[in-house]
C-alpha cells in the first residue's frame, strides 16, 4: 500500500477567539477528494492551513510523510503542492506569460507542465499571453490561476472553488483536466460548492460543518441520501 | 446600446453591439469567458467609456456621462469580486450606500441631514431584514460568510431604489442553499426595477430571465427567449457544452 500523500490529524486552527477548525483528520491517497459544505464552515481555512497561510493551533499535516507545519508557503509550494486560491489572486501587473514562466518549477522525469502545455489546455490564455492579469476577464483569470498551479508540477493540487466564474463548457473541460491529472499521478484536494462538478471529478467526499468533518464516504451515497444533503448542505429535502 | 464597440489597445473587447432592454425586463447575459460581458456592464455603468457607438439610459444619451451622473439616473451595479468596507458593520455599509446616493444639498444642509438620518436608519434596518441580515446589523463585514457578503452587496445595490440593476455573477461562489436565497431575492424585486444579469449558473439564468443574450468574442451570437437559447446549437456548442453545470 502506498503511503497517503497527505495526512492531516486532529488539526485545530484558531483566529483570535474564533475556533475555526476543530479537530480535522483526513488522509488523501492518490486520487481526488472533494470537501463540500456551506460557506463559513472552515473549508478555505483548511486549505489555508495546508499551504501555510493559516496559523495552526495544534495537530499535524504531513505531506509525503513529512510535516509541513511551520513552513513558509513558498517552501510548501516547492515541495510540490500547487494552490488555486478562491478569488484567483492574479498579479495584475504581470502578463499571462510572465505568470506561467515565473511560477514554473522543473521536476525530473515524466511528462511535465510548462506554459505551452497550459496554453494547450486553455487556448484562450494563449490568445491573451501578452496581456496583463488586470485586463483578463474573471473566467480567464481563473484559468490562469489553475495554469499557474500546474506549472509548478505539483504532486498535490489544492483547488479552492476552481469552477467559480467559468462558463459551463469550460467547467466540462476542467472535469476532463482533473481526470487527466489524476491519470498522471497528481492527487487533488478539491473544495467546491458546485456538487455536480465535484461529483464529476471526485469519488470520495468529505462534508465539513462548523470546523468538523461530519461525513466521509463516497459521493453517490451522499447524494442519494436526501436527509444528509438537506441537513449538511441545504439541498433537496 | 447602438453599435457599441470597445477597444483595449489593439484588442477589440466589444464589437458593434446593439442591445435593447425594456422597462421591467429581466435580461440575462451569458457567454464564454472573455466574451465581453463584464466590459459591457462597465460600459453601461460608466466605469468604461465606449470607443464608438451610443448608449441611452431611460431616454437620455449617457454615452459620455461619468459614473456618478449615471447613478443619479438610477443605475446600480454589483461586481464579481466583493466591494464592501470590511472594517464596517452591516449597518454602516448599508448606511454609507444610502449616504453616497444622496445629493450634495442633503449632505450640507444640517437640519435636513438630521431628519434624513432618522429615515435612513429605518431604511437600513428594513433592508437588512429583507436581505436576511436583520440579526447581523452590527457584525463587521469581514466576519460575514461569503453568502452573507453577497447578500449585503445585494442590499447595497437595492437600498437606494434603483431603476436599473446590473448584477455581475451574483451567485458565484455561493453554496446551493445560498444560491437559492440570492435567486429569491432577485426574483422578489419589483418589476419597477429593470435587471440585467451576468450568470454562468444556468439554473439561475433560466429561472430569472425573460430574455437571454449570448455573447462570444465581443459579439452577440444569439438572443431570444430562454427556451430558444437553450436549444440554440451554436450556444450549446461554444458555451453550454455537456451537462456538468446543470
Amino acid at each position: 500500500m502506498p503511503e497517503p500523500i497527505l495526512v492531516i490529524k486532529d488539526l485545530h486552527v484558531k483566529y483570535g477567539g474564533s475556533h475555526v477548525l476543530r479537530g480535522i483528520s483526513l488522509a488523501l491517497d492518490h486520487g481526488v477528494v472533494a470537501i463540500v459544505g456551506r460557506n463559513g464552515m472552515g473549508k478555505t481555512t483548511l486549505v489555508s492551513a495546508i499551504i501555510g497561510l493559516a496559523p495552526v493551533y495544534s495537530g499535524s499535516v504531513l505531506f509525503n510523510g513529512l510535516s509541513i507545519i511551520g513552513l513558509q508557503p513558498y517552501q510548501i509550494a516547492s515541495q510540490g503542492i500547487g494552490y488555486v486560491p478562491q478569488g484567483r489572486r492574479i498579479f495584475t501587473s504581470l502578463t499571462v506569460d510572465e505568470h506561467l514562466r515565473f511560477a514554473a518549477r522543473k521536476v525530473d522525469g515524466g511528462e511535465t507542465w510548462d506554459a505551452e502545455k497550459v496554453y494547450d489546455l486553455f487556448p484562450r490564455l494563449k490568445e491573451r499571453r501578452r496581456q496583463s492579469g488586470s485586463s483578463l476577464s474573471g473566467g480567464e483569470q481563473q484559468m490562469l490561476a489553475i495554469g499557474r498551479a500546474l506549472v509548478i508540477n505539483p504532486r498535490l493540487l489544492v483547488m479552492d472553488e476552481p469552477s467559480e466564474g467559468l462558463a459551463p463548457i469550460i467547467v466540462d473541460q476542467l472535469v476532463h483536466t482533473c481526470k487527466n491529472l489524476m491519470a498522471t499521478g497528481i492527487s487533488i484536494l478539491l473544495v467546491e460548492q458546485k456538487l455536480a462538478f465535484a461529483a464529476s471529478v471526485a469519488d470520495r467526499v468529505e462534508v465539513m460543518v462548523t470546523g468538523k468533518m461530519v461525513y466521509q464516504g463516497d459521493f453517490a451515497t451522499l447524494l442519494s441520501n436526501h436527509q444528509l444533503t438537506q441537513q449538511y448542505l441545504g439541498v433537496g429535502g | 446600446m447602438r453599435s457599441v464597440t470597445k477597444y483595449f489597445g489593439g484588442v477589440q473587447a466589444v464589437r458593434d453591439i446593439d442591445l435593447d432592454v425594456a422597462y421591467g425586463e429581466r435580461k440575462v447575459l451569458i457567454g464564454t469567458n472573455g466574451a465581453g460581458k463584464t466590459t459591457l456592464f462597465n460600459l453601461i455603468a460608466g466605469d468604461l467609456h465606449v470607443t464608438s457607438g451610443k448608449i441611452e439610459l431611460f431616454g437620455h444619451n449617457v454615452t459620455n456621462l461619468m459614473v456618478h451622473r449615471r447613478v443619479r439616473l438610477g443605475i446600480r451595479r454589483t461586481y464579481q469580486t466583493s466591494a464592501l468596507f470590511d472594517g464596517l458593520s452591516v449597518r454602516e455599509n448599508l448606511y454609507l450606500g444610502l449616504l453616497g446616493a444622496g445629493s450634495l444639498w442633503d449632505k450640507l444642509n444640517f437640519i435636513r441631514r438630521t431628519r434624513l438620518d432618522k429615515s435612513r436608519s429605518k431604511e437600513v434596518v428594513a433592508t437588512a431584514g429583507v436581505i436576511g441580515l436583520g440579526e447581523r446589523l452590527d457584525t463587521q463585514a469581514v466576519e460575514l460568510s461569503h453568502g452573507e457578503r453577497r447578500q449585503l452587496e445585494f442590499g447595497l445595490s437595492v437600498i437606494t431604489k434603483p431603476r436599473l440593476l446590473l448584477f455581475d455573477e451574483p451567485t458565484a461562489g455561493l453554496s446551493t442553499d445560498e444560491r437559492g436565497t440570492m435567486l429569491k431575492l432577485i426574483q422578489d424585486l419589483s418589476r419597477d426595477v429593470t435587471i440585467v444579469l451576468i450568470e454562468h449558473d444556468m439554473d439561475v439564468a433560466f429561472s430569472v430571465a425573460d430574455t437571454i443574450t449570448a455573447l462570444h468574442e465581443g459579439k452577440i451570437i444569439a438572443k431570444g427567449l430562454p427556451e430558444e437559447i437553450r436549444k440554440n446549437e451554436l450556444v450549446q456548442q461554444i458555451y453550454l457544452g455537456g451537462s456538468v453545470h446543470a
